[in-house]
């Protein structure tokens, strides 16, 4: 009753009010305080009443208002200011860009804050960053524009997925990827890992960029303590556009659209000197360049196939892997309307948009599709009621073409000879260019027929959105709740050809069948749907005391969250349709089915309370304790504080016009991370084993029986939360009213009891077992600067320069695991292995292998010298040992500039990353085959590797056995022993230096756009991609690729990657 | 306020009271342990033993043994034709044995033991001193007293005579136990048969493991006992008869090499040029029945540590394919083997005339197990010998064995020093393009492969395998390699 009572009290003042005053017109121009240019669409709004209008091109407003009232102008980035009418008929307004930290920030649970008060690190991107480039998947939008979050495409393939790193690695075993937040909603934001290749199905990626007003990235403990265990790698928070009114009117429709070009950027750097062949001789069938030197002779090549045989001319066709690739073309189309009904108690946002792109590789096997919906709408019901819902609906088709060994593409194509041109091959009605009586029977094939015949398409689906409520019952209190859900689905298929040759019209193979390409086939059937829900109830209490000089701040809530997924998995093999038919009932064999399922729930109690004293000293403090179903009961809850503080010291000083605003910060918070499902016990699970180089080898059922033993992984019952704790200091200052500003942060963050599911010594009895171990610390800084050097009248400069270095260290390792040390990824093949270690004392990702070995004795005359065996060739190690390389950039950083006259606008995005090794099977590749530029070493011919020498009885003797090209130790030099490297050569540094994004854009006069009825055109040319600086001995591959996942592991390099691209675009931005 | 405090201390009660809804940490993907019967568990045990056993192992100590060479154009095996071994290439065998293998038979053990089944009991025992002794037979060094205690993440490593011995004692106190009339869970080795095939394979493992052990007179009591009690298969021991011919349902060593179904598309194993000449000087029937004929309907071996890449005329089709059908047995011991361990016992400890006659009925037990005719021919080329026996027993058994058991003629080969090296090289055989002069090389004979293992030297046996990388790249107490010309020590 009291709270009608004071309703009606209001509303009989505000009456009294109205009547009482005397309107009159007012008007007059809004302008830029700096160049005096006028701002149109800036708000006049009457205080105190929900009545406004906004300004015309030429910024001149015209309003009817009490003579008493009280006008607020308000624009963009500029600082509201209030005026008196006090009776005047005409009121000119000049309007300073804001302060930024004046901007509000949506933080925890969709609460919003003003940036002041925070006393952590938070970096907003806004929407016209983040469509600017027309990336598909807008996590690409972010790279090189956040301080200390390192954003990695994955891969060039249309509907790659994109890594996201806040700070540095944490976690060893889990994700590190952080928490996206959409309108208050966590995401599932998942990704399929098929054929080397990390394809976004879900989440982040099924957003439209046009439909996101802004991207913050919180990436502290303290800011992300209240959105609980998944947030302990960070959270950005999107907000999504909600409906405004548009010019003059109560809607806007809104139109983006462009088409793109791709094109290949970045491939292995080749020798042109040698052809076909192994040992140095010619061999008709090789598929490397270990031949006689390329004379331009009429040759012979491949099999003689029914009386015929290929020729060619023994002569280098440079560019034969370049001419493969073509032009990708894509589109993309957006449409949204966007409104506010006329009473103001409605908005609605509805959107549609299209993506379609196309990679570089021939046909649309490289290529993604993506359809969204979105609708949202908020709805004022009574002055203390709100409803508010959301709904996002995105189907994806991903078609990709695999990376790896064998028949797949890019294997095919780099290890083609020399000599070899590609594109005669596209005629797939030749026997010599199918397997049938292809050049190479060694395991590769045509890169056309591959392409032809191997399938890989996943179909992805997803439903998400809220509805929420808001009561406001008193005045200064709001208790919310909102209902999360988010369901996914994905169908994937991937098809492989059988090869059934028979040799009758092979004449001469010349030693090696093509029949020897057989295989099999097989068809590859997944079904997996997710889902995803949460409650949320909670409560924020405002007020303020003390004159207003101390104000409260208090936020509690519960949050209910459940998750869960189901997948089926079907195969077969012995196609009776060799290519093409990809269903379950195209295997001679039962096809064998598999499931999987898995449940989780948790229960969050939360609070948080900001205190504030006279606008210039914030202190806040955040609880959080989660109930998790993967903890073993009864002791899976955990609690985790923090705790951060916010000071406005330039209150204290005078103002000034040098230093206008200054700001200390300092944050502590902990974070509590739960463990994956069903690691809490160790089980039992449907036999299999392996053969030598493929699984299930003997797989049950078997002989009508079937059987259960023991997992290889041992679960604990004694799993503790992993956690998070971070310390953060920062400063911000603003020099010459927001000219100059600069944004400081230093932070220290320790993840502690590690869940990981350590691989261990099998003579324990498992192979791996899940535990709690280890800490690993990131500490770093953060720089950012952001200037406008130059601003005039017509001409306005912007240049933002961020700097990241974070060192990354493993703090402790139990010293009983392998030797304190476990593996995060490895790769080996035949004698050669290449080791990721997280190592005690040594920053995470540390590369081990077999490494070539040198004279130690320090008294030997040989010091330093490489030993080499009888045969001349270089000692690896026996053991991997440390090649004192690691994963780690040593510094990141970013340079993003815009330059604007008079509509024009021209920006570009820098993107630079210093130090770091990966592995590169490409590299070893080019060695391998004898392809790679490196293979020329003395030009092939034979030489002793120098200053090596041979242990004796009698101590080291200088070594003279020299490597020939005809024995096939000048090839084992390159390829078993890795250029005298041995296993060093799978390394590559990954430096790299990318000129992201170009983009010309330019807005037509609004006299010109009002002709044709639209308050806003704007065109513009962009290219992204533009260009890549890699370092000086990286001959193969763009650093940024990875086959081997998106978090942690993905940092270990690629295995067969497709290549880079550029891309090229048109985009038209049209406003009604 | 008031509404939050009621939601507040509402769901406060919701969590303290209802543990239960957070109770779904049961993996339904996998089965209640407690409802897992050993007759779930058996044959899936037992077939990591057999894949492994039938497969890398056969593969490796085949190159090792002389018996298999590498073919023209592939070079997956040209590391083990040239006599090496490295840490990776052995891990995933050592895995599997280990991990499943050994674990699941101590999970068998412990189930049985439980439930006072016996039989159960000492199949799981067998089938655990078996891989015991392989894997010892090839590191010399493993886990062995602290192994299978997943509390224990750096089990020591043992000594080869350590675990020789701890097997033995294993196997004598499963087979004080067990009466041959108790049964045995669900398992492929013995279907429905009782405990008394799983004895007599126990008796013939411990000969095998006494014999190996024989130069240490320590053991020759316990040897003697079982000799005498004369309680041994009257069959090979293998797992036969449960094959299909489909992918995950075949002999390993077929699929791993020749099943399309399962992605073998490369051809690597071919006869070695030191078995041709050995087996061909006696006329050998055995000879078509391990081996294919190549081109020209001859059979020929390749020589160890090349692959004759560059070679015009010794390609792919030139050689001698091992034969291997979908359903060939996997041997763990044959009556051959027996027969031979016999025929030394008595040659060294017992009675001459004995000797001769396991000798003999060692031969025509191969010649039987090959489906064969003609041991006469073979005891005529290379006769008993008492003076001679290590030449005779070490020659014979290298032959009998390579259609059906490498890895174990690379062990015994170890043991006895038969067949010995010439002084030959593959150099003297071939020049790895076209001149091969198989004749250069005697029969009986083995040679330094081309491209010899430089940390191993001439006219010798590769040893041992450094410990395999899953283990010593984990385990801290991991010793140092001893390299691979250091023997085992039942052969040093």
């Amino acid at each position: 009753m009291k709270k009608i009572k004071t309703l009606l009290s209001l509303f009989l003042l505000m009456v009294c009010t109205l009547t009482w005053a005397q309107t009159i017109k007012v008007t007059g121009k809004v302008t830029d305080a700096v160049d005096g240019s006028p701002l149109p669409g800036a708000a006049v709004v009457i205080k105190g009443v929900a009545v406004g209008e906004t300004t015309d091109l030429n910024g001149k407003y015209s309003i009817n208002v009490p003579g008493n009232g009280t006008l607020v102008f308000s624009f963009i980035g500029m600082n509201s200011v209030e005026i008196q009418v006090n009776g005047r008929s005409v009121i000119d307004v000049a309007l300073e860009s804001s302060n930024e930290l004046d901007e509000i920030v949506v933080t925890a649970m969709g609460i919003s804050r003003q940036e002041k008060t925070l006393g952590y690190s938070a970096t907003t991107v806004k929407s016209e960053e983040l469509s600017i480039s027309r990336n598909t998947n807008v996590t690409n939008a972010l790279q090189g524009k956040v301080a200390g979050v390192t954003v990695q495409s994955t891969s060039s393939d249309p509907g790659a997925t994109s890594s996201v790193i806040i700070r540095g690695f944490g976690s060893i075993n889990g994700s590190n990827q952080p928490l996206y937040v959409v309108d208050g909603i966590p995401l599932q934001n998942s990704y399929v890992t098929t054929q080397g290749h990390a394809m976004s199905l879900s989440g982040i990626s099924n957003i439209a960029s046009d439909d996101i007003e802004s991207m913050t990235v919180l990436k502290g403990a303290a800011a992300t303590a209240l959105y609980g265990s998944r947030a302990a790698n960070g959270v950005i928070v999107v907000t999504t556009k909600q409906g405004k009114k548009g010019y003059q009117k109560n809607f806007s429709i809104n139109y983006n659209g462009g088409v793109q070009f791709r094109q290949v950027s970045t491939l292995p750097i080749l020798q042109n000197e040698f052809g076909q062949g192994w040992n140095g001789m010619q061999t008709y069938i090789e598929n490397g360049s270990w031949g006689p030197k390329l004379d331009g002779s009429q040759q012979i090549y491949g099999p003689i196939w029914n009386g015929q045989q290929l020729i060619h001319k023994y002569s280098a066709v440079p560019t034969n892997v370049k001419d493969f690739f073509d032009i990708g073309i894509s589109q993309n189309h957006s449409v949204s309307l966007s409104g506010v009904s006329d009473d103001e108690k409605m908005n609605y946002y509805l959107s549609f948009s299209y993506a379609d792109d196309d990679g570089i590789i021939p046909t649309n096997s490289d290529s993604y599709k993506r359809t969204t919906i979105s609708m949202r709408n908020s709805y004022q019901a009574a002055k203390w009621l709100k409803i508010s819902s959301s709904i996002n609906f995105a189907t994806s088709s991903t078609d990709l073409v695999g990376s790896y060994q064998g028949t797949s593409v890019i294997d095919g194509l780099y290890e083609l000879a020399r000599d070899v041109s590609i594109v005669d091959m596209q005629d797939l009605t030749s026997a010599f260019f199918t397997p049938e009586a292809y050049f190479t029977p060694y395991g590769i094939t045509n890169p056309y027929w591959s392409l032809a015949n191997n399938y890989n398409h996943i179909d992805g689906k997803q439903l998400n959105g809220k509805a929420q409520i808001d009561i406001t019952p008193i005045d200064k209190l709001k208790i919310s709740y909102r209902f999360g859900f988010d369901y996914t689905d994905r169908d994937r298929k991937i098809g492989m050809p059988q090869i059934s040759l028979d040799d009758a019209l092979i004449e001469e193979d010349y030693g090696y069948a093509p029949s020897n390409m057989n295989q099999d086939g097989y068809v590859y059937t997944n079904y997996y749907r997710g889902y995803e829900t949460n409650h949320d109830f909670f409560a924020n209490y405002n007020d303020a005391f003390l004159n207003k000089d101390l104000t409260l701040d208090v936020n509690v809530g519960v949050n209910i969250n459940e998750r869960a997924g189901t997948s089926m998995t079907g195969e077969t093999d012995g196609l009776t349709f060799f290519t093409g038919f990809w269903d379950l009932s195209n295997g001679a064999t039962k096809a064998t089915l598999s499931e999987s399922q898995s449940k989780r729930r948790l229960i969050g109690l939360f609070g948080d309370v900001t205190i504030g004293w006279k606008d210039m000293l914030f202190l806040n403090a955040t609880g959080r304790n989660d109930w998790s179903s993967t903890l073993p009961i009864p002791n899976n809850h955990y609690f985790y504080p923090g705790v951060t503080l916010s000071w406005l010291f330039t209150e204290l000083i005078p103002k000034n016009n040098v230093l206008t605003f200054g700001k200390l910060r300092a944050a502590y918070g902990k974070t509590g991370n739960d463990a994956g499902v069903y690691q809490t016990t160790s089980s039992f699970t449907q036999s299999t084993s392996r053969g030598y180089y493929g699984l299930g080898i003997a797989e049950f059922p078997m002989h009508g029986i079937n059987s259960f033993i023991s997992s290889t992984t041992a679960g604990s019952t004694t799993l503790k939360p992993e956690m998070t704790t971070e310390t953060e200091l920062g400063l911000n200052l603003q020099f010459f009213n927001g000219r100059v500003g600069i944004d400081a942060a230093y932070y220290d963050r320790v993840t502690s009891d590690q869940i990981f599911t350590l691989p261990v010594d099998p003579s324990t009895g498992y192979s791996s077992m899940v535990t709690n171990f280890g800490q690993v610390r990131n500490r770093g800084i953060e720089l950012l600067l952001n200037t406008t050097p130059i601003h005039t009248r017509n001409f306005r400069w912007d240049l933002d320069i961020n700097f990241s270095k974070n060192n990354n260290k493993v703090l402790s390792m139990p010293e009983s695991i392998e030797g304190g040390r476990v593996t995060i990824y490895s790769f080996s093949a035949g004698n050669d292995a290449v080791y990721m270690y997280a190592e005690e004392g040594q920053p995470m990702g540390t590369f081990y292998t077999y490494m070539p070995q040198y004279v130690t004795d320090k008294s030997s005359p040989y010091y330093g010298s490489p030993i080499v065996g009888s045969d001349g060739q270089p000692v690896l190690g026996t053991t991997v040992e440390n090649t004192g390389y690691n994963m780690n950039h040593l510094w990141t950083g970013g340079v993003n500039t815009t330059l604007n006259y008079k509509g024009i606008q021209l920006s570009a995005t820098l993107d630079v990353r210093y130090g770091g090794k990966m592995f590169s099977r490409t590299k070893n590749l080019m060695q391998f085959c004898g392809n790679g530029i490196e293979t020329i070493y003395n030009n092939r011919k034979p030489f002793v590797i120098p200053g090596s020498v041979q242990e004796t009885d009698d101590g080291y003797v200088e070594n003279n056995v020299p490597i020939y090209l005809k024995d096939s130790s000048y090839q084992d030099y390159f390829d078993a022993y890795g250029w005298g490297q041995g296993g060093m050569s799978y390394l590559v540094d990954r430096s790299y230096a990318k000129l992201r994004n170009i983009t010309l854009g330019y807005s037509l006069p609004k006299k010109w756009t009002n002709a044709i009825f639209l308050s806003q055109v704007t065109l513009s040319l962009f290219v992204n991609n533009v260009f890549t600086w890699t370092a000086a001995d990286n001959y193969y591959v763009d650093p940024e690729l990875t086959t081997t996942g998106s978090d942690l592991a993905g940092q270990f390099g690629e295995l067969y990657t497709n290549p880079a691209c550029r891309v090229y675009g048109f985009n038209v931005n049209l406003k009604f | 306020m008031k509404k939050i405090f009621i939601l507040l201390f509402s769901a406060c009660l919701v969590l303290t009271s209802c543990q239960e809804f957070f109770d779904i940490n049961q993996d339904p993907n996998a089965p209640a342990s407690e409802n897992v019967t050993s007759d779930m568990i058996f044959p899936g045990a037992e077939m990591q033993l057999c894949a492994t056993y039938g497969d890398f192992m056969r593969i490796t100590g085949g190159y090792y043994a002389q018996h298999y060479a590498h073919s023209f154009g592939t070079s997956n095996y040209m590391d083990y034709s040239q006599f090496k071994m490295s840490a990776t290439r052995s891990s995933t065998a050592y895995t599997q044995l280990t991990s499943k293998g050994l674990k699941n038979y101590e999970v068998l053990r412990e189930k049985s033991s439980e439930n006072g089944d016996w039989g159960t009991y000492l199949a799981a025992t067998v089938l655990r001193a078996f891989t015991f002794q392989v894997l010892a037979d090839c590191y010399g060094e493993i886990p062995y007293t602290e192994a299978l205690d997943a509390s224990n993440l750096a089990p020591k490593y043992d000594d080869g005579q350590t675990i020789y011995k701890g097997i033995l004692a294993e196997l004598d106190e499963a087979l004080s136990k067990v009466t041959g009339s108790e049964t045995v869970a669900t398992n492929f080795l013995y279907t429905g048969k009782t405990a008394d095939s799983w004895i007599k394979f126990a008796n013939a493992l411990k000969l095998k493991i006494l014999m190996r052990m024989s130069d240490d007179s320590s053991v020759r009591s316990a040897l003697d006992a079982v000799v005498n009690a004369n309680n041994f298969p009257t069959a090979d021991v293998a797992w036969a008869d449960i094959w299909t011919d489909q992918v995950g349902q075949a002999n390993p060593f077929y699929q791993e090499e020749f099943a399309l179904y399962f992605g073998s598309t490369q051809i690597n194993v071919v006869l070695n040029v030191a078995l041709e000449r050995t087996m061909k000087a006696a006329d050998d029937n055995r000879l078509g029945a391990f081996f294919s004929v190549g081109s020209g309907n001859e059979y020929h071996g390749g020589v160890s540590g090349s692959n004759f890449s560059t070679s015009k005329t010794y390609q792919s089709a030139y050689w001698s394919r091992p034969v291997a059908k979908y359903n060939d047995p996997v041997y763990l011991i044959s009556l051959s083997e027996i027969d031979f361990f016999l025929a030394e016992y008595h040659a060294r400890f017992g009675n001459a005339s004995s000797a001769a006659k396991y000798y003999e009925e060692a031969i025509k037990a191969s010649f039987a197990s090959a489906g064969v005719d003609g041991a006469e021919e073979v005891l005529a080329a290379y006769p008993w010998s008492a003076s001679n026996y290590a030449r005779c027993i070490g020659i014979q058994k290298w032959v009998a064995l390579s259609g059906i058991n490498s890895f174990e003629a690379w062990c015994e080969m170890r043991r006895i020093g038969y067949p010995a090296f010439g002084s030959l090289t593959g150099k003297d055989i071939t020049d790895e393009g076209d001149t091969y002069t198989p004749e250069a090389l005697p029969a009986g004979q083995l040679y330094t492969p081309i491209q010899i293992n430089a940390n191993l030297g001439n006219a010798k046996l590769l040893q041992r395998w450094p410990y395999p990388e899953s283990s010593s790249s984990r385990n801290s107490n991991t010793p140092s390699y001893k390299g691979d010309g250091t023997a085992m020590f039942w052969a040093e």
